[in-house]
């Protein structure tokens, strides 16, 4: 899923836009957590859902899936929030309106922000991200170790395949005494080749006059001025929608 | 095609490695346990590379030819010995390293080893950045080094979705982009199939007719045998012979003694086949 993601945040149709896509996100996510849950999370959730489809051409199946597993945890969380569990002579397990409520509004926010989250994932890369991190002036070494971090992972992740494989190809999970074990030399072994392949890399950054810090260009933007006014103006329309219906409803 | 050209023994030399001696920390203690007697990677090493050379440093596993190409970069400086970059001793400050490695620059044989960025044209900026140019000159070289390795359309992608022939070609990138006199790389065939070998060939080709000193390590000496002017064998940190391509390598025995050849008895069998 990770590859996927990664996949198509460079190769949708939104991929330079990342500036509009920013402010489009954060607006959605104020809409989410600051608005009414119930009312406001139907707008966001439809907002996100059509900008990643319809507007960045994120494929629907991978969206859907994305969105679907970490729903799994959410909704098991909201189905606990629902009851109420006492001890009075026995178990007892009661339905509560109250817990509901809780739960229905938890859900709505969460689910709202998790589309919003979804949709920047699926249509920002991570350079991008770091490029308007650099231009915002974050943090300079803040930015360096998200970029390392990022670049690690996919190194670690093809570490990580290989060593599983190797250990599955001499019968490493045959059990679970066995997956135990491999799992954990597996662990170990990737810590271990972490450790190297950092210093392996620092030894290659020296040998491109490496001082220190990890200046690259920049990556050009697409966005205008047109895809921010439009991006900042549909959170302003959900927010605005959403207040009239509270007043009004 | 490969076409070769008279070695330029006439030409100045560029680089200058004199009786270069080195042990990694620990090498007495992994002696030690495995009964070896080596403990230097380099011992008494000397080669020289005159520009616009073509020159393969060939060597068994262990050989000591990864350890005296990071030495030549200044990534490691000799126990013992020294290199000259120009005529003069590498000053191993801040700013010694930093006009060796411009002028030097060094492909790892494990092209993740040195590709860190978010995308590839930002890790072939990585080097015009650190010598400090403007950004309109950064992003020239970056698209003139991107088009010299044949992956110009590729800039805007992650390294993870490059494929192992194309980081290979990103790393060649990120050191041309330093508009080096002198390339060298550590074993860049090692996992291409013959036609990206013949493509990294091709390429070698075209920044050798530029006037650019390349030495490349290898263990196979066909590949020597093809494209080298000149060659040096290593064998146990040691240059076992040096000289003109054509001569070493036909001395079968030496080969075999720098176990550089399969053993006379694989050979046979070979050839049953």
């Amino acid at each position: 899923m990770l590859r996927r993601i990664d996949i198509i945040a460079h190769t949708n149709r939104w991929h330079a836009k990342t500036g509009a896509v920013m402010l489009l996100c954060a607006g959605l996510m104020l809409c989410a957590l600051c608005l009414p849950p119930v009312a406001a999370a139907p707008f966001v959730l439809c907002a996100a859902w059509l900008a990643a489809l319809r507007g960045a051409r994120v494929p629907v199946r991978a969206f859907a899936k994305a969105f679907v597993i970490p729903m799994g945890f959410l909704v098991t969380g909201a189905a606990v929030l629902c009851v109420s569990v006492a001890w009075d002579g026995g178990l007892r397990i009661a339905f509560t309106h109250e817990g509901a409520r809780v739960a229905l509004q938890t859900s709505c926010r969460a689910a709202a922000a998790l589309s919003v989250t979804l949709l920047y994932a699926f249509t920002s890369p991570v350079s991008q991200t770091l490029a308007l991190l650099r231009r915002f002036r974050a943090p300079v070494a803040l930015v360096e170790f998200m970029g390392i971090t990022y670049r690690t992972i996919f190194l670690l992740d093809e570490s990580r395949e290989s060593i599983i494989g190797a250990q599955q190809n001499r019968l490493g999970y045959r059990n679970a005494r066995c997956t135990f074990r491999s799992t954990g030399l597996a662990a170990a072994a990737l810590f271990a080749r972490a450790h190297a392949r950092a210093a392996r890399l620092e030894r290659g950054l020296q040998s491109r006059c490496y001082d220190n810090t990890l200046a690259v260009m920049l990556p050009s933007s697409e966005t205008t001025a047109r895809d921010c006014a439009f991006a900042a103006a549909i959170p302003a329309l959900i927010a605005a929608a959403v207040i009239i219906l509270s007043t009004h409803v | 095609m490969i076409e070769t050209k008279p070695a330029p023994s006439a030409a100045r030399v560029l680089l200058d490695a004199r009786d270069l001696r080195f042990a990694y920390p620990g090498a007495d203690g992994v002696a030690a346990l495995c009964g070896a007697h080596r403990l230097r990677a380099l011992d008494g090493v000397s080669l020289a590379l005159r520009e616009g050379a073509r020159l393969a440093l060939l060597g068994a596993n262990g050989s000591g030819k990864s350890t005296l190409l990071l030495h030549l970069n200044g990534t490691l400086r000799p126990d013992d010995g020294a290199v000259h970059y120009d005529g003069a001793p590498v000053a191993y400050s801040k700013r010694g390293l930093v006009a060796l490695r411009q002028n030097v620059a060094l492909v790892f044989q494990d092209s993740d080893d040195q590709l860190f960025a978010g995308t590839l044209a930002q890790d072939v900026s990585f080097g015009p950045m650190n010598l400090g140019l403007p950004q309109d000159e950064v992003a020239r070289r970056v698209a003139e080094s991107l088009a010299a390795v044949g992956l110009a359309e590729l800039g805007a992608l992650p390294l993870h979705m490059l494929s192992h022939g194309q980081r290979k070609r990103a790393a060649i990138a990120g050191a041309l982009a330093m508009r080096p006199r002198a390339l060298l790389l550590d074993e860049p065939t090692a996992g291409l199939d013959p036609e990206g070998v013949n493509a990294l060939l091709d390429k070698l080709d075209e920044f050798s007719a530029r006037g650019m000193a390349i030495l490349f390590s290898t263990h196979h000496v066909e590949l020597a045998r093809m494209w080298a002017d000149d060659v040096v064998i290593m064998a146990e940190g040691r240059v076992a012979a040096s000289g003109p391509a054509d001569g070493i390598l036909g001395d079968e025995a030496l080969m075999r003694e720098s176990k550089l050849m399969l053993s006379p008895r694989r050979a046979r069998s070979h050839s049953r086949f």
